[in-house]
Protein backbone atom coordinates (compact mmCIF):
# COMPACT_ATOMS: atom_id res chain seq x y z
CA UNK A 1 0.00 0.00 0.00
CA UNK A 2 2.12 2.83 -0.85
CA UNK A 3 1.34 6.70 -1.61
CA UNK A 4 -1.42 6.48 -4.36
CA UNK A 5 -2.78 9.24 -7.08
CA UNK A 6 -5.27 9.97 -4.48
CA UNK A 7 -3.27 9.88 -1.51
CA UNK A 8 -0.87 12.48 -3.09
CA UNK A 9 -3.59 14.76 -4.25
CA UNK A 10 -5.25 14.70 -0.52
CA UNK A 11 -1.82 14.95 0.82
CA UNK A 12 -0.82 18.42 -1.27
CA UNK A 13 -3.69 19.66 -0.78
CA UNK A 14 -4.08 19.54 3.03
CA UNK A 15 -0.55 21.28 2.80
CA UNK A 16 -1.03 24.08 0.52
CA UNK A 17 -3.87 24.72 2.56
CA UNK A 18 -2.20 24.89 6.19
CA UNK A 19 0.70 26.22 5.07
CA UNK A 20 -1.15 28.90 2.83
CA UNK A 21 -3.06 29.34 5.92
CA UNK A 22 -0.19 29.75 8.33
CA UNK A 23 1.67 32.12 5.45
CA UNK A 24 -1.43 34.03 5.32
CA UNK A 25 -1.60 34.70 9.11
CA UNK A 26 2.02 35.73 9.67
CA UNK A 27 2.29 37.90 6.61
CA UNK A 28 -0.97 39.64 8.38
CA UNK A 29 0.60 39.78 11.63
CA UNK A 30 4.04 41.31 10.27
CA UNK A 31 1.18 44.18 8.53
CA UNK A 32 -0.41 45.21 11.45
CA UNK A 33 2.99 45.29 13.76
CA UNK A 34 4.59 42.68 15.27
CA UNK A 35 4.12 44.03 18.88
CA UNK A 36 0.77 45.52 20.00
CA UNK A 37 2.62 48.81 20.79
CA UNK A 38 3.04 49.27 16.86
CA UNK A 39 -0.88 49.58 15.87
CA UNK B 1 -2.51 44.83 43.21
CA UNK B 2 -0.26 45.91 40.99
CA UNK B 3 -0.66 47.38 37.63
CA UNK B 4 -1.92 44.18 35.79
CA UNK B 5 0.41 41.14 33.77
CA UNK B 6 0.56 41.74 29.83
CA UNK B 7 2.46 40.38 27.20
CA UNK B 8 5.74 41.65 25.20
CA UNK B 9 4.80 40.93 21.95
CA UNK B 10 2.33 39.56 19.68
CA UNK B 11 4.68 37.01 18.32
CA UNK B 12 5.44 36.64 21.68
CA UNK B 13 1.80 35.61 22.46
CA UNK B 14 1.34 33.44 19.43
CA UNK B 15 4.22 31.72 20.13
CA UNK B 16 3.16 30.95 23.77
CA UNK B 17 -0.52 30.35 22.93
CA UNK B 18 0.92 27.94 19.80
CA UNK B 19 3.44 26.18 22.61
CA UNK B 20 -0.17 25.85 24.52
CA UNK B 21 -2.01 24.42 21.51
CA UNK B 22 1.20 21.71 20.06
CA UNK B 23 1.70 19.24 22.07
CA UNK B 24 1.60 14.96 22.09
CA UNK B 25 -2.01 15.19 20.04
CA UNK B 26 -0.25 16.98 17.11
CA UNK B 27 2.88 14.71 16.92
CA UNK B 28 1.32 11.13 17.72
CA UNK B 29 -2.87 11.56 18.00
CA UNK B 30 -3.20 13.16 15.02
CA UNK B 31 -1.54 10.54 12.39
CA UNK B 32 -3.29 7.74 14.41
CA UNK B 33 -6.74 9.28 13.98
CA UNK B 34 -5.75 9.87 10.18
CA UNK B 35 -4.73 6.05 9.78
CA UNK B 36 -7.46 4.73 11.81
CA UNK B 37 -10.41 6.88 10.34
CA UNK B 38 -10.04 6.51 6.33
CA UNK B 39 -6.55 8.25 5.49
CA UNK B 40 -6.82 11.31 3.32
CA UNK B 41 -10.48 11.23 3.24
CA UNK B 42 -10.29 11.86 7.01
CA UNK B 43 -9.21 15.06 5.81
CA UNK B 44 -12.33 16.44 4.71
CA UNK B 45 -13.92 15.83 7.86
CA UNK B 46 -11.37 16.63 9.15
CA UNK B 47 -11.16 20.32 7.78
CA UNK B 48 -14.46 21.19 7.84
CA UNK B 49 -14.39 20.53 11.92
CA UNK B 50 -11.63 23.31 11.93
CA UNK B 51 -13.66 25.57 10.24
CA UNK B 52 -17.08 25.47 11.91
CA UNK B 53 -15.57 23.87 15.71
CA UNK B 54 -12.26 24.76 15.95
CA UNK B 55 -11.97 28.27 14.62
CA UNK B 56 -15.22 29.51 16.36
CA UNK B 57 -14.46 28.01 19.22
CA UNK B 58 -10.95 29.60 19.40
CA UNK B 59 -12.25 32.93 18.82
CA UNK B 60 -14.87 32.36 21.51
CA UNK B 61 -12.13 31.75 24.11
CA UNK B 62 -9.72 34.56 23.41
CA UNK B 63 -12.65 36.61 23.08
CA UNK B 64 -13.84 35.50 26.62
CA UNK B 65 -10.21 35.93 28.16
CA UNK B 66 -9.61 39.65 26.78
CA UNK B 67 -13.19 40.39 28.38
CA UNK B 68 -12.47 39.04 31.42
CA UNK B 69 -9.08 40.61 31.55
CA UNK B 70 -11.17 43.87 31.20
CA UNK B 71 -12.07 43.29 34.56
CA UNK B 72 -8.64 42.01 35.98
CA UNK B 73 -10.02 38.33 35.92
CA UNK B 74 -7.52 35.67 34.50
CA UNK B 75 -9.41 32.57 35.21
CA UNK B 76 -12.65 31.38 34.17
CA UNK B 77 -14.94 32.14 37.68
CA UNK B 78 -14.49 35.52 37.20
CA UNK B 79 -14.92 35.58 33.48
CA UNK B 80 -18.25 33.22 33.53
CA UNK B 81 -19.48 35.71 36.11
CA UNK B 82 -18.75 38.71 33.97
CA UNK B 83 -20.68 37.25 30.94
CA UNK B 84 -23.56 36.19 33.30
CA UNK B 85 -24.41 37.73 36.15
CA UNK B 86 -25.73 34.50 38.33
CA UNK B 87 -24.41 33.31 41.16
CA UNK B 88 -23.65 29.59 39.40
CA UNK B 89 -21.85 31.66 36.57
CA UNK B 90 -18.58 31.40 38.93
CA UNK B 91 -19.04 27.78 39.66
CA UNK B 92 -19.50 26.49 35.70
CA UNK B 93 -16.27 28.50 35.65
CA UNK B 94 -14.76 26.41 38.34
CA UNK B 95 -14.23 23.62 35.41
CA UNK B 96 -11.29 26.34 33.88
CA UNK B 97 -9.76 25.89 36.87
CA UNK B 98 -10.14 22.23 37.59
CA UNK B 99 -9.10 20.57 34.55
CA UNK B 100 -5.99 22.55 33.97
CA UNK B 101 -4.94 21.79 37.44
CA UNK B 102 -6.04 17.91 37.02
CA UNK B 103 -4.56 17.51 33.33
CA UNK B 104 -1.17 19.41 34.44
CA UNK B 105 -0.70 16.95 37.05
CA UNK B 106 -0.13 13.91 34.77
CA UNK B 107 0.78 15.92 31.43
CA UNK B 108 4.00 17.21 33.48
CA UNK B 109 4.43 13.61 34.95
CA UNK B 110 4.29 12.49 31.51
CA UNK B 111 6.46 15.67 30.36
CA UNK B 112 9.32 14.23 32.14
CA UNK B 113 9.31 10.53 30.69
CA UNK B 114 10.85 12.79 27.82
CA UNK B 115 13.44 14.27 29.65
CA UNK B 116 13.97 11.24 31.30
CA UNK B 117 14.11 9.62 27.62
CA UNK B 118 16.06 12.49 25.75
CA UNK B 119 19.11 11.18 28.52
CA UNK B 120 18.51 7.83 28.32
CA UNK B 121 18.90 8.09 24.83
CA UNK B 122 21.52 10.76 24.47
CA UNK B 123 23.64 8.08 26.66
CA UNK B 124 22.10 5.02 25.14
CA UNK B 125 20.71 3.22 28.61
CA UNK B 126 18.48 1.15 26.57
CA UNK B 127 20.90 0.54 23.58
CA UNK B 128 21.35 -2.94 22.33
CA UNK B 129 18.04 -4.26 22.39
CA UNK B 130 16.20 -3.09 19.51
CA UNK B 131 13.02 -4.67 20.20
CA UNK B 132 9.55 -3.83 21.19
CA UNK B 133 9.02 -5.77 24.15
CA UNK B 134 11.89 -4.96 25.93
CA UNK B 135 11.65 -1.19 25.49
CA UNK B 136 7.83 -2.10 26.66
CA UNK B 137 9.32 -3.50 29.62
CA UNK B 138 12.13 -1.01 29.77
CA UNK B 139 9.42 1.61 30.03
CA UNK B 140 7.16 -0.36 32.32
CA UNK B 141 10.35 -0.67 34.96
CA UNK B 142 10.60 3.27 34.73
CA UNK B 143 7.33 3.24 35.87
CA UNK B 144 7.64 1.65 38.91
CA UNK B 145 5.23 -1.84 37.13
CA UNK B 146 5.83 -4.66 39.33
CA UNK B 147 5.38 -8.50 37.98
CA UNK B 148 7.01 -7.48 34.88
CA UNK B 149 9.01 -11.14 33.47
CA UNK B 150 12.27 -9.79 32.99
CA UNK B 151 14.40 -13.12 32.39
CA UNK B 152 12.57 -14.42 29.38
CA UNK B 153 14.35 -15.04 26.55
CA UNK B 154 14.66 -12.03 23.84
CA UNK B 155 11.10 -10.39 25.82
CA UNK B 156 13.36 -9.14 29.01
CA UNK B 157 16.84 -10.73 29.22
CA UNK B 158 18.13 -8.82 26.64
CA UNK B 159 21.29 -7.38 28.44
CA UNK B 160 20.13 -4.00 29.01
CA UNK B 161 19.48 -2.78 32.84
CA UNK B 162 15.71 -2.32 33.84
CA UNK B 163 14.80 0.14 36.58
CA UNK B 164 14.72 -1.74 39.98
CA UNK B 165 12.37 1.51 41.49
CA UNK B 166 10.36 4.72 40.48
CA UNK B 167 12.99 6.82 42.13
CA UNK B 168 14.40 7.98 38.76
CA UNK B 169 10.79 8.59 37.57
CA UNK B 170 10.76 10.93 40.48
CA UNK B 171 13.83 12.35 39.75
CA UNK B 172 12.71 13.77 36.16
CA UNK B 173 9.13 14.41 37.66
CA UNK B 174 10.27 16.97 40.27
CA UNK B 175 12.82 18.63 37.70
CA UNK B 176 9.99 19.06 35.40
CA UNK B 177 7.89 20.13 38.22
CA UNK B 178 10.57 23.14 39.49
CA UNK B 179 11.19 24.05 35.82
CA UNK B 180 7.59 24.69 35.19
CA UNK B 181 7.57 26.41 38.71
CA UNK B 182 10.25 28.62 37.53
CA UNK B 183 9.15 29.68 34.49
CA UNK B 184 5.61 30.48 36.37
CA UNK B 185 6.84 32.54 38.81
CA UNK B 186 9.18 34.59 36.51
CA UNK B 187 5.90 36.00 35.14
CA UNK B 188 3.85 35.87 32.04
CA UNK B 189 6.07 38.10 29.96
CA UNK B 190 9.68 37.07 31.70
CA UNK B 191 8.44 33.92 32.23
CA UNK B 192 5.98 32.39 29.81
CA UNK B 193 6.49 34.60 26.48
CA UNK B 194 10.65 34.29 26.95
CA UNK B 195 10.45 30.32 27.16
CA UNK B 196 8.08 30.20 24.33
CA UNK B 197 10.23 32.37 22.12
CA UNK B 198 13.23 29.55 22.58
CA UNK B 199 11.26 26.41 22.45
CA UNK B 200 9.05 26.58 19.68
CA UNK B 201 11.61 27.82 17.13
CA UNK B 202 13.56 24.86 18.50
CA UNK B 203 10.92 22.31 18.81
CA UNK B 204 9.75 23.75 14.93
CA UNK B 205 13.78 23.33 13.90
CA UNK B 206 13.71 19.54 15.75
CA UNK B 207 10.81 18.48 13.89
CA UNK B 208 11.82 19.47 10.56
CA UNK B 209 15.03 17.75 10.70
CA UNK B 210 13.46 14.92 11.96
CA UNK B 211 10.68 14.87 8.99
CA UNK B 212 13.69 15.55 6.30
CA UNK B 213 15.32 11.86 8.45
CA UNK B 214 11.86 10.32 8.25
CA UNK B 215 11.23 11.04 4.66
CA UNK B 216 14.93 9.53 3.71
CA UNK B 217 14.74 6.00 5.46
CA UNK B 218 13.75 4.87 1.75
CA UNK B 219 12.95 0.63 2.73
CA UNK B 220 15.37 0.41 5.38
CA UNK B 221 15.55 -3.22 4.92
CA UNK B 222 15.58 -4.30 1.46
CA UNK B 223 14.59 -7.80 2.43
CA UNK B 224 10.53 -6.65 3.03
CA UNK B 225 10.08 -4.29 0.86
CA UNK B 226 6.46 -3.38 1.77
CA UNK B 227 7.88 -1.99 4.87
CA UNK B 228 9.15 1.20 4.09
CA UNK B 229 8.29 5.02 4.36
CA UNK B 230 5.52 5.25 1.56
CA UNK B 231 3.79 2.66 2.86
CA UNK B 232 3.73 4.90 5.97
CA UNK B 233 2.51 7.63 4.05
CA UNK B 234 0.09 5.93 1.78
CA UNK B 235 -1.31 4.51 5.45
CA UNK B 236 -1.78 7.79 6.68
CA UNK B 237 -2.82 9.39 3.64
CA UNK B 238 -4.81 7.05 0.86
CA UNK B 239 -8.43 8.12 1.13
CA UNK B 240 -11.30 5.14 1.88
CA UNK B 241 -14.06 6.88 0.50
CA UNK B 242 -16.38 4.95 2.00
CA UNK B 243 -15.27 6.30 5.62
CA UNK B 244 -16.90 9.75 4.99
CA UNK B 245 -20.53 7.99 5.41
CA UNK B 246 -19.75 6.50 8.85
CA UNK B 247 -20.87 8.67 11.37
CA UNK B 248 -18.12 7.52 13.71
CA UNK B 249 -14.95 9.27 11.39
CA UNK B 250 -16.71 12.66 11.50
CA UNK B 251 -17.15 11.95 15.86
CA UNK B 252 -13.14 11.38 15.25
CA UNK B 253 -12.60 14.10 13.07
CA UNK B 254 -14.53 16.71 15.82
CA UNK B 255 -12.84 15.35 18.42
CA UNK B 256 -8.80 15.75 17.06
CA UNK B 257 -9.72 18.87 15.87
CA UNK B 258 -11.28 20.01 19.46
CA UNK B 259 -8.05 17.99 21.37
CA UNK B 260 -5.52 19.37 19.41
CA UNK B 261 -6.51 23.16 19.75
CA UNK B 262 -6.65 22.70 23.94
CA UNK B 263 -9.84 23.92 23.27
CA UNK B 264 -12.57 23.93 26.72
CA UNK B 265 -8.88 23.95 29.01
CA UNK B 266 -9.45 27.70 30.37
CA UNK B 267 -5.47 28.19 28.80
CA UNK B 268 -6.60 30.17 26.53
CA UNK B 269 -9.14 32.50 28.28
CA UNK B 270 -6.09 32.97 31.05
CA UNK B 271 -3.29 33.85 28.01
CA UNK B 272 -6.30 36.58 25.93
CA UNK B 273 -6.44 38.13 29.44
CA UNK B 274 -3.17 39.71 29.26
CA UNK B 275 -4.34 41.49 26.35
CA UNK B 276 -5.48 45.09 26.52
CA UNK B 277 -8.85 45.75 25.18
CA UNK B 278 -7.89 47.70 22.03
CA UNK B 279 -5.80 44.74 21.16
CA UNK B 280 -6.74 41.99 18.17
CA UNK B 281 -7.86 38.75 19.36
CA UNK B 282 -9.60 37.64 15.20
CA UNK B 283 -6.16 37.54 13.57
CA UNK B 284 -3.96 36.44 17.09
CA UNK B 285 -6.12 33.80 17.16
CA UNK B 286 -6.48 32.30 13.48
CA UNK B 287 -2.32 32.61 13.63
CA UNK B 288 -1.93 30.22 16.61
CA UNK B 289 -4.91 27.90 15.17
CA UNK B 290 -2.85 28.32 11.77
CA UNK B 291 0.31 27.20 13.45
CA UNK B 292 -0.86 24.17 15.82
CA UNK B 293 -2.35 22.69 12.26
CA UNK B 294 1.03 23.01 10.40
CA UNK B 295 2.63 21.65 13.16
CA UNK B 296 0.06 18.82 13.32
CA UNK B 297 -0.84 18.07 9.63
CA UNK B 298 2.22 19.21 7.63
CA UNK B 299 5.13 17.81 10.51
CA UNK B 300 2.78 15.36 12.76
CA UNK B 301 1.33 13.28 9.95
CA UNK B 302 5.38 12.62 8.14
CA UNK B 303 6.72 11.45 11.80
CA UNK B 304 6.02 8.56 13.87
CA UNK B 305 3.57 6.73 11.79
CA UNK B 306 5.83 6.22 8.63
CA UNK B 307 9.02 5.68 10.83
CA UNK B 308 7.38 3.26 12.39
CA UNK B 309 5.84 1.76 9.12
CA UNK B 310 9.01 1.50 7.92
CA UNK B 311 10.91 -0.49 10.37
CA UNK B 312 7.63 -2.65 11.68
CA UNK B 313 5.29 -3.06 9.12
CA UNK B 314 2.07 -1.62 8.43
CA UNK B 315 0.21 -4.73 11.06
CA UNK B 316 2.71 -4.13 13.94
CA UNK B 317 2.23 -0.68 13.40
CA UNK B 318 -0.99 -0.90 13.68
CA UNK B 319 -1.00 -2.70 16.86
CA UNK B 320 1.12 -0.80 18.85
CA UNK B 321 -0.86 2.80 17.33
CA UNK B 322 -3.60 1.72 19.47
CA UNK B 323 -1.60 1.50 22.85
CA UNK B 324 -1.32 4.80 23.56
CA UNK B 325 2.14 6.40 24.57
CA UNK B 326 3.75 3.09 24.01
CA UNK B 327 4.20 4.68 20.25
CA UNK B 328 6.55 7.53 21.37
CA UNK B 329 8.42 5.95 24.45
CA UNK B 330 8.61 2.18 23.47
CA UNK B 331 8.11 2.22 19.57
CA UNK B 332 10.35 5.43 18.89
CA UNK B 333 13.59 4.23 21.14
CA UNK B 334 12.97 0.74 18.85
CA UNK B 335 13.93 2.52 16.31
CA UNK B 336 16.38 4.92 16.97
CA UNK B 337 19.03 1.94 17.88
CA UNK B 338 18.33 0.83 13.93
CA UNK B 339 19.01 4.18 11.83
CA UNK B 340 22.62 5.55 12.05
CA UNK B 341 23.09 8.53 14.71
CA UNK B 342 20.15 7.07 16.37
CA UNK B 343 21.10 8.44 19.76
CA UNK B 344 21.42 11.81 17.78
CA UNK B 345 18.09 11.85 16.74
CA UNK B 346 16.38 10.15 19.47
CA UNK B 347 17.67 12.78 21.35
CA UNK B 348 15.94 15.50 19.17
CA UNK B 349 13.00 13.82 19.70
CA UNK B 350 12.38 13.16 23.08
CA UNK B 351 13.73 17.16 23.56
CA UNK B 352 10.63 18.07 20.80
CA UNK B 353 8.27 16.13 23.09
CA UNK B 354 9.68 17.71 26.48
CA UNK B 355 9.54 21.18 24.39
CA UNK B 356 5.87 20.82 23.03
CA UNK B 357 4.90 19.65 27.26
CA UNK B 358 6.74 22.17 28.78
CA UNK B 359 4.78 24.72 26.75
CA UNK B 360 1.43 23.05 27.29
CA UNK B 361 1.88 22.56 31.01
CA UNK B 362 2.78 26.56 31.69
CA UNK B 363 -0.98 27.13 29.83
CA UNK B 364 -2.30 24.63 32.28
CA UNK B 365 -0.73 26.38 35.34
CA UNK B 366 -1.09 29.93 34.46
CA UNK B 367 -4.86 29.97 35.31
CA UNK B 368 -4.48 28.49 38.89
CA UNK B 369 -1.51 31.30 39.18
CA UNK B 370 -3.58 34.16 38.09
CA UNK B 371 -6.82 32.51 40.51
CA UNK B 372 -4.19 32.50 43.63
CA UNK B 373 -2.90 36.02 42.65
CA UNK B 374 -5.54 38.22 41.82
CA UNK B 375 -8.54 36.28 44.40
CA UNK B 376 -6.31 35.65 47.59
CA UNK B 377 -3.40 38.57 47.02
CA UNK B 378 -0.65 36.25 46.46
CA UNK B 379 2.75 37.18 45.13
CA UNK B 380 3.61 35.53 41.33
CA UNK B 381 6.01 33.44 43.59
CA UNK B 382 4.13 32.24 46.39
CA UNK B 383 1.51 31.38 43.71
CA UNK B 384 4.02 29.57 41.77
CA UNK B 385 5.08 28.07 44.99
CA UNK B 386 1.67 26.82 45.89
CA UNK B 387 1.12 25.43 42.86
CA UNK B 388 4.02 23.42 42.57
CA UNK B 389 2.84 22.03 46.36
CA UNK B 390 -0.39 20.93 44.72
CA UNK B 391 0.93 19.14 41.74
CA UNK B 392 3.26 17.58 43.93
CA UNK B 393 0.73 16.42 45.96
CA UNK B 394 -2.19 15.62 43.77
CA UNK B 395 0.95 13.96 41.59
CA UNK B 396 2.00 11.27 44.13
CA UNK B 397 -1.03 8.63 43.42
CA UNK B 398 -0.51 9.14 39.88
CA UNK B 399 3.12 8.03 40.00
CA UNK B 400 2.40 5.36 42.40
CA UNK B 401 -0.75 3.97 41.22
CA UNK B 402 -0.13 4.50 37.43
CA UNK B 403 -0.22 0.73 36.69
CA UNK B 404 -3.81 0.60 38.82
CA UNK B 405 -5.00 3.14 36.63
CA UNK B 406 -4.96 6.57 38.09
CA UNK B 407 -3.38 8.68 35.41
CA UNK B 408 -5.77 7.24 32.99
CA UNK B 409 -8.91 7.92 35.18
CA UNK B 410 -7.37 11.81 35.31
CA UNK B 411 -7.02 11.95 31.78
CA UNK B 412 -10.53 10.53 30.67
CA UNK B 413 -12.60 12.87 33.26
CA UNK B 414 -10.89 16.03 33.45
CA UNK B 415 -8.45 15.53 29.92
CA UNK B 416 -11.00 14.50 27.86
CA UNK B 417 -14.49 14.28 28.66
CA UNK B 418 -14.34 17.43 31.08
CA UNK B 419 -13.27 19.78 28.14
CA UNK B 420 -16.05 18.82 25.98
CA UNK B 421 -18.57 19.66 28.59
CA UNK B 422 -16.95 23.28 29.68
CA UNK B 423 -16.69 24.06 26.01
CA UNK B 424 -20.75 23.24 25.48
CA UNK B 425 -21.03 24.97 28.51
CA UNK B 426 -19.18 28.11 27.78
CA UNK B 427 -20.45 28.65 23.97
CA UNK B 428 -23.85 28.77 24.97
CA UNK B 429 -23.46 31.22 27.71
CA UNK B 430 -21.42 33.53 25.35
CA UNK B 431 -23.61 33.04 22.23
CA UNK B 432 -26.72 32.83 23.74
CA UNK B 433 -26.91 34.31 27.68
CA UNK B 434 -24.23 36.94 27.00
CA UNK B 435 -25.52 37.79 23.64
CA UNK B 436 -24.85 37.38 20.18
CA UNK B 437 -24.62 41.11 19.67
CA UNK B 438 -22.03 41.61 22.82
CA UNK B 439 -20.49 37.99 21.69
CA UNK B 440 -19.59 39.73 17.73
CA UNK B 441 -18.32 43.38 19.30
CA UNK B 442 -15.93 41.18 21.66
CA UNK B 443 -14.49 39.52 18.67
CA UNK B 444 -14.13 42.01 16.48
CA UNK B 445 -13.32 45.00 18.19
CA UNK B 446 -9.81 45.93 18.13
CA UNK B 447 -9.62 43.02 15.09
CA UNK B 448 -6.78 43.39 12.87
CA UNK B 449 -8.89 41.11 10.27
CA UNK B 450 -12.04 41.28 8.67
CA UNK B 451 -14.01 38.29 10.27
CA UNK B 452 -16.37 36.83 7.87
CA UNK B 453 -20.31 37.47 8.94
CA UNK B 454 -20.98 33.43 8.55
CA UNK B 455 -18.77 33.38 11.07
CA UNK B 456 -21.45 34.88 13.69
CA UNK B 457 -24.24 32.29 12.42
CA UNK B 458 -21.63 29.46 13.21
CA UNK B 459 -21.26 30.89 16.48
CA UNK B 460 -24.57 31.10 17.14
CA UNK B 461 -25.97 27.83 16.17
CA UNK B 462 -23.35 25.51 14.28
CA UNK B 463 -20.55 25.32 16.65
CA UNK B 464 -23.50 24.83 19.67
CA UNK B 465 -25.20 22.04 17.92
CA UNK B 466 -21.72 20.22 17.16
CA UNK B 467 -20.58 20.05 20.48
CA UNK B 468 -24.08 18.90 21.93
CA UNK B 469 -23.96 16.36 18.88
CA UNK B 470 -20.65 15.16 20.39
CA UNK B 471 -21.49 15.52 24.34
CA UNK B 472 -24.84 13.61 23.47
CA UNK B 473 -22.88 11.16 21.92
CA UNK B 474 -20.12 10.82 24.79
CA UNK B 475 -22.84 10.35 27.14
CA UNK B 476 -24.99 7.84 25.28
CA UNK B 477 -21.74 5.39 23.82
CA UNK B 478 -19.19 6.08 26.13
CA UNK B 479 -20.05 7.18 29.47
CA UNK B 480 -22.35 4.35 30.89
CA UNK B 481 -19.24 1.58 30.45
CA UNK B 482 -17.00 3.23 31.87
CA UNK B 483 -19.02 4.17 34.58
CA UNK B 484 -19.50 0.68 35.27
CA UNK B 485 -15.95 -0.24 34.73
CA UNK B 486 -15.83 -2.03 32.09
CA UNK B 487 -12.37 -3.45 30.41
CA UNK B 488 -10.99 -2.37 34.17
CA UNK B 489 -9.13 -5.30 36.15
CA UNK B 490 -11.43 -6.15 39.07
CA UNK B 491 -8.18 -5.72 41.52
CA UNK B 492 -7.44 -1.94 40.62
CA UNK B 493 -11.74 -0.66 40.70
CA UNK B 494 -10.95 0.28 44.55
CA UNK B 495 -7.87 2.58 42.88
CA UNK B 496 -10.20 4.29 39.64
CA UNK B 497 -12.61 4.71 42.32
CA UNK B 498 -9.98 6.53 45.00
CA UNK B 499 -8.81 8.71 41.35
CA UNK B 500 -12.78 9.92 40.80
CA UNK B 501 -13.22 10.84 44.62
CA UNK B 502 -9.82 12.39 44.58
CA UNK B 503 -11.05 14.95 41.53
CA UNK B 504 -14.31 15.19 43.26
CA UNK B 505 -12.78 16.61 46.58
CA UNK B 506 -10.63 18.79 43.91
CA UNK B 507 -13.96 20.16 42.19
CA UNK B 508 -15.35 20.39 45.60
CA UNK B 509 -11.92 22.31 47.35
CA UNK B 510 -12.09 25.03 44.11
CA UNK B 511 -15.75 25.78 44.46
CA UNK B 512 -15.20 26.49 48.16
CA UNK B 513 -11.93 29.00 47.55
CA UNK B 514 -14.25 30.44 44.95
CA UNK B 515 -17.11 30.98 47.44
CA UNK B 516 -15.03 31.99 49.43
CA UNK B 517 -12.80 34.87 47.39
CA UNK B 518 -16.42 36.10 46.30
CA UNK B 519 -17.65 36.62 49.84
CA UNK B 520 -14.25 38.60 50.42
CA UNK B 521 -15.33 40.24 47.37
CA UNK B 522 -18.08 41.64 48.28
CA UNK B 523 -16.73 42.75 51.51
CA UNK B 524 -14.08 44.68 50.09
CA UNK B 525 -16.90 46.36 47.41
Amino acid sequence: MSMNALGWAFLITAWTFVTALTIWCFWKVAKAGASYDDK
Amino acid sequence: MGERERWGTRVGLILAMAGNAVGLGNFLRFPVQAAQNGGGAFMIPYFICFLLLGIPMMWVEWSIGRYGGRYNHSSTPGMMHRIWSNPAAKYIGVLGLFMPLVVMTYYTYIESWSLGYTFFTAFGSYWGAPEFEPMVNFLRSYHGYTGLDLTAPGVGDVGISYFTSVLPAYGFFAITLAVNVWILSKGVSGGIEAIAKIAMPALFIFAIVLVVRVLTLGTPDPAFPANSVATGMGFVWNPVPEALSDPSVWMAAAGQVFFTLSLGLGSIHCYASYLRETDDVALTGLTTAATNEFAEVVLGGTLAIPAAVAFFGLERTQEIASAGFDLPFALMPTLFQQIPAGQMFGSLWFALLFFAGVTSSLAMGQPIMAFLQEEFGMTRKKAAVVLGGIIFALCQPVILFNQQGFLGEFDFWAGTFGLVVFATIEIILFAWVFGMDNAWEALTSGSDMKVPIVFRYIIQYVTPIMLLVILGSWVINILPPVLRYEGVNPDYIPYVRAARLTMVALFAGLCVAVGFAWRNRSLES
